[in-house]
C-alpha cells in the first residue's frame, strides 16, 4: 500500500515537473533533477569529534547541546550505492534532509522510487530569488547612521564587537572582498575560517557577484576606520549558494548543504539575504513548513544556529509578503526602515506568515553605505538591513556566551526600538544598544483619551474619536528629522491585528480611532518614542 | 478645477486640525486574504499582443512578400485554473492581417493587374477557446505552458490597397472595400508555447480565405509570431 502510495506520489509530482515539461514540449531528451529522500540512516557508529572542527564541539558544550543528533549522522552508503547506477550524476547529499540530490531519466527515477529505502522522490527545480538590489549614486547617506542608530558607540565602550563569534554569511558571491580595504583587518587577524561555494563545489567565494560583499560589509566591513557594521571583530564562514544572472538566482539544496557546513564548523549566527517566492511558492505556503529552505533553516536553528534572514523586497510589488526562509519561526526576519526615519522603507516585504505568526522580527536601515566591488557607496535593499541585524545579535552574544540561539533571539527582539509593540512592517523595529542594555521605557510619553460616555449621546459616533496627547516634556516642535512617529494598530477579538498606523505627529493631540469601531473585545496598542500601552475596549 | 481645490484644502486642513499625517496603513486581515485571481490562481484574465508574419508563402497566385509582418493582435484572455497541470481558457481579439502581394505574371488574386505595391487587408475579431498544459512546480506565475486552440474568426472589414502608376507618370492609391470574394467566417487552429509573459504562436486557418466560385488563389494559411501578456 505504502509503495504504489509512493510511486503514485511520485508520477503526480513528475507530471508536473518542469524538466518534464519541456521533454514533451520540446521533444528534448535530458536529465531531470530530483530530491531522493531516504527512510533510514546510517547505523555507522559515528564519531563527533572526527567530524565537527573543535569550534563546533566547543560551541555545543557551551550552550548545552548534545554532540550530534540523528540529523548529523550520514546518509546510509549502501543507499548511494544502490542509487548511483541509476542516477546520471549524484549531485549532492544531505545529512539533515536525508536525501541525496541527483540527476536521473524518469525512467530510472521510477526505479529509484521503488527502492525500498526511499521514502519519496520530487522533481526539484531550480527558481528565481528576490533579494534584488538597486545601486543609488545620488545623495549620499551618513556612513555612520546605520550602526549609530542601532548603539554601536555604546558597545564600543564596553567593548562589544563581534569578538568570538563565528558568523557565517550565504550569498551570491563575495567578488573583490579578498582585496577591498573594508576588510583589511579581517583579512591581517585571519579571521575568516573557510570558505566554500557550493555552486562550483570549490573554495574561491570571491566571484560571481558582489552582493555578499557589500552584505558582509555591512557586518563587518571599514571604510577608514568608521564602522559600516557592528561586528567587526567577528570570525566569517562564507559561503556562496546562489548563482545570479538577472536576477539573484538560488538554489535551495546549496543552502541547506551550506547550513550543514556551517554547522560543522561551528557557526553561531548564519546571515543569508535572499528568498523564494512566487517562482515556486504562493503566499501562502510562506507558513515555514513547505519550503525546503525554510525546512532547512528551522534544523539549523535546531542546531543552536541562530539564523538571520532579510524579509524581502517585494513590499512594493504583487507579492508584498515576506519569502522563504523568512517564513521559518525560528528565523529571526529583518525587514527595512527609511535612512531618514524609524518607518518602513517602501520595498520592504511585509508579514505575517500565512497562519499569522509575527514577520518580520525586527529591521534596520534598508538603504546603506556599505562596500562594493570596487569601493564603496550607497545600495538599498533589506539584504542589508540583515547583516546589521546579524552584526548586533553577535555583539549580545560576545557578551552573554552561555546563552543558546534562541535566548539570543528574544533579547534581540527585545532590544527593538518598539518593543513590546510589534507590527507587520517593523516587527519590534530597529534593535539598539539603549534598549538592549535599559529595557522597556517606562516613563510615559502621552496620555490616551476615551470619549466621554455623555458626549456619545450628543454627537454622531463617527465623530468622536478615540485620541491621544503627547506629553509636553517630549513633543518636538521641530523634531530633527522632520518626523516623531507614533505607531498604533487596532487588535480584534482573536488577539490578532486588524489594523496597523504609522503617523507623523506635528500637534501633540492624536485622534486614533472613532468610537463606533471600537468594538468590545477589540484593543488599541500605542507606542511613542519607546512607551507602549495597551487599552481594551 | 474649483474641486480640485476643495478637496486639496481639505485634505491640508485635515492634517493641520489633527496634526498628524499617516505614514503607513496596512489592514493584514484584508491583505492575507488568499487572493482567487492570478496567473495560477483559479481564475486569470490578461490582455495580450501580438505579431505574426506568414510562415508559407500562399498559392502560386497570390504569393506575398516575406518576411513582413503580416498579422497583427491584441485581445483578452481568460484562464480557468483546473489544477497545477491543467488549464481551461477562452479569448477574444481583434486580429488585422495585411499580406503584401508579390506583383508578378502568376499573380491572379486578386487581380491579375501589376502595381507598385497590393495589399490586402483583413479586419478580424478572433474567439478562441483553448486547452493548457502547464509545466513544473510553481507558484504565482504563469510559468511553462503549451495551448492548443482552435479559433473562429469573422472577417468585419477587407481592403484592398493598390499603388501604381499611370502612363503620364503620375502614382495612384486606390482602397476598395467591400468586395464580393472575401469569406466573412474563417477557422482554424493555434499552438503556444508560452514561457511566463512570452508565448510563441503558431497559426493554421483551415477555411478558405475566398469563397471557391471566385477562383482566386490562396493567401497563407500558416502565420507564426509572438505574444506579449501585458498584464
Amino acid at each position: 500500500m505504502n509503495y504504489n502510495f509512493k510511486i503514485i506520489k511520485f508520477l503526480l509530482l513528475s507530471l508536473s515537473a518542469s524538466v518534464l515539461g519541456i521533454n514533451i514540449c520540446f521533444g528534448q531528451f535530458v536529465d531531470d533533477k530530483f530530491i531522493v529522500y531516504f527512510n533510514e540512516k546510517s547505523s555507522e557508529k559515528f564519531d563527533a569529534y572526527n567530524y565537527f572542527t573543535p569550534k563546533a564541539i566547543e560551541r555545543k558544550l557551551l550552550h548545552h547541546l548534545p554532540l550530534f543528533d540523528w540529523y548529523d549522522l550520514p546518509v546510509n552508503e549502501e543507499f548511494l550505492n544502490q542509487i548511483t547506477p541509476l542516477a546520471s550524476e549524484i549531485k549532492s547529499i544531505s545529512r539533515w534532509l536525508n536525501a541525496a540530490v541527483v540527476y536521473a531519466n524518469q525512467e530510472n527515477a521510477q526505479k529509484i522510487v521503488s527502492l525500498p529505502f526511499v521514502s519519496s522522490v520530487e522533481p526539484l527545480n531550480t527558481t528565481s530569488f528576490i533579494a534584488t538590489t538597486t545601486e543609488i549614486n545620488d545623495n549620499p547617506i551618513e556612513i555612520s547612521k546605520q550602526t549609530e542608530r542601532m548603539g554601536i558607540r555604546k558597545f564600543d565602550s564596553l567593548g562589544l564587537n563581534g569578538k568570538g563569534i563565528l558568523i557565517a554569511i550565504f550569498d551570491v558571491g563575495f567578488s573583490g572582498a579578498e582585496k577591498h580595504p573594508a576588510f583589511e583587518h579581517i583579512r591581517k587577524a585571519n579571521r575568516v575560517n573557510k570558505t566554500y561555494d557550493f555552486v562550483k563545489n570549490n573554495e574561491n567565494v570571491y566571484h560571481g557577484g558582489s552582493h555578499g560583499t557589500s552584505v558582509w560589509s555591512c557586518i563587518a566591513g571599514k571604510k577608514d576606520s568608521i564602522a559600516l557594521g557592528l561586528a567587526t571583530e567577528a570570525n566569517f564562514l562564507l559561503a556562496r549558494t546562489e548563482i545570479i544572472s538577472k536576477e539573484i538566482l538560488a538554489e535551495e539544496e546549496n543552502w541547506v548543504l551550506a547550513a550543514e557546513w556551517a554547522h560543522k564548523n561551528g557557526a553561531d549566527i548564519i546571515n543569508s539575504s535572499l528568498g523564494y517566492t512566487q517562482a515556486r511558492y504562493f503566499p501562502e505556503n510562506m507558513n515555514g513548513k513547505t519550503a525546503l529552505i525554510s525546512r532547512g533553516a528551522s534544523i539549523a536553528a535546531k542546531k543552536g544556529i541562530l539564523v538571520i534572514n532579510a524579509a524581502g523586497n517585494e513590499g512594493n510589488k504583487m507579492w508584498e509578503t515576506i519569502a522563504a526562509p523568512a517564513d521559518a519561526d525560528s528565523v529571526l526576519t529583518v525587514g527595512g526602515v527609511k535612512p531618514c526615519c524609524d518607518y518602513h522603507i517602501d520595498f520592504s516585504s511585509f508579514g505575517p506568515t500565512s497562519d499569522l505568526r509575527l514577520k518580520p522580527n525586527l529591521a534596520a536601515q534598508g538603504l546603506v553605505y556599505c562596500a562594493k566591488e570596487n569601493g564603496f557607496g550607497n545600495i538599498n535593499g533589506t539584504s542589508f538591513s540583515s547583516p546589521l541585524v546579524a552584526g548586533f545579535a553577535a555583539c549580545i552574544w560576545q557578551q552573554n556566551k552561555s546563552l543558546n540561539n534562541m535566548e539570543i533571539f528574544k533579547l534581540v527582539e527585545k532590544s527593538g526600538n518598539l518593543y513590546p509593540y510589534y507590527d507587520y512592517a517593523h516587527g519590534y523595529g530597529i534593535p539598539n544598544s539603549f534598549n538592549y542594555l535599559n529595557g522597556v521605557n517606562t516613563t510615559p510619553t502621552f496620555d490616551l483619551i476615551v470619549p466621554e460616555v455623555s458626549n456619545l449621546a450628543i454627537y454622531n459616533p463617527e465623530d468622536i474619536f478615540y485620541k491621544v496627547i503627547i506629553n509636553e516634556d517630549v513633543f518636538s516642535e521641530n523634531e530633527k528629522d522632520g518626523k516623531q512617529l507614533l505607531y498604533y494598530q487596532i487588535i480584534n477579538s482573536n488577539n490578532l491585528i486588524d489594523k496597523y498606523f504609522v503617523v507623523d505627529v506635528s500637534q501633540r493631540e492624536i485622534q486614533l480611532i472613532p468610537v463606533i469601531e471600537a468594538t468590545k473585545g477589540k484593543s488599541i496598542r500605542i507606542s511613542f518614542k519607546n512607551y507602549f500601552k495597551e487599552f481594551k475596549f | 478645477m474649483k474641486k480640485c481645490i476643495l478637496i486639496i484644502l481639505l485634505i491640508y486642513s485635515s492634517i493641520i486640525i489633527y496634526g498628524q499625517e499617516i505614514l503607513l496603513e496596512k489592514n493584514p486581515a484584508i491583505d492575507s486574504t488568499i487572493e482567487k485571481s492570478g496567473p495560477n490562481r483559479k481564475h486569470f484574465w490578461h490582455s495580450f499582443i501580438g505579431f505574426g508574419l506568414a510562415v508559407d508563402a500562399g498559392e502560386k497566385g497570390v504569393t506575398v512578400v516575406q518576411p513582413n509582418l503580416d498579422q497583427f493582435t491584441i485581445g483578452y484572455r481568460y484562464k480557468r485554473r483546473l489544477n497545477n497541470t491543467f488549464s481551461v481558457g477562452f479569448e477574444f481579439s481583434y486580429t488585422n492581417y495585411g499580406f503584401s502581394i508579390k506583383q508578378n505574371k502568376q499573380k491572379t488574386t486578386p487581380d491579375t493587374a501589376i502595381n507598385q505595391k497590393q495589399r490586402l487587408y483583413f479586419y478580424d475579431v478572433q474567439l478562441s477557446p483553448y486547452f493548457r498544459i502547464n509545466f513544473g512546480k510553481r507558484g504565482n506565475i504563469l510559468g511553462k505552458y503549451f495551448d492548443v486552440a482552435p479559433y473562429y474568426e469573422t472577417v468585419f472589414a477587407f481592403t484592398e490597397f493598390s499603388k501604381y502608376k499611370l502612363t503620364d507618370g503620375s502614382v495612384v492609391r486606390a482602397r476598395r472595400s467591400g468586395v464580393n470574394y472575401v469569406q466573412r467566417f474563417n477557422y482554424g487552429v493555434q499552438a503556444r508555447i508560452g514561457l511566463k509573459k512570452l508565448i510563441f504562436i503558431g497559426q493554421y486557418r483551415i477555411s478558405n480565405a475566398f469563397y471557391g466560385d471566385k477562383n482566386l488563389a490562396e493567401i497563407p494559411r500558416i502565420t507564426a509570431g509572438i505574444q506579449l501578456v501585458l498584464k
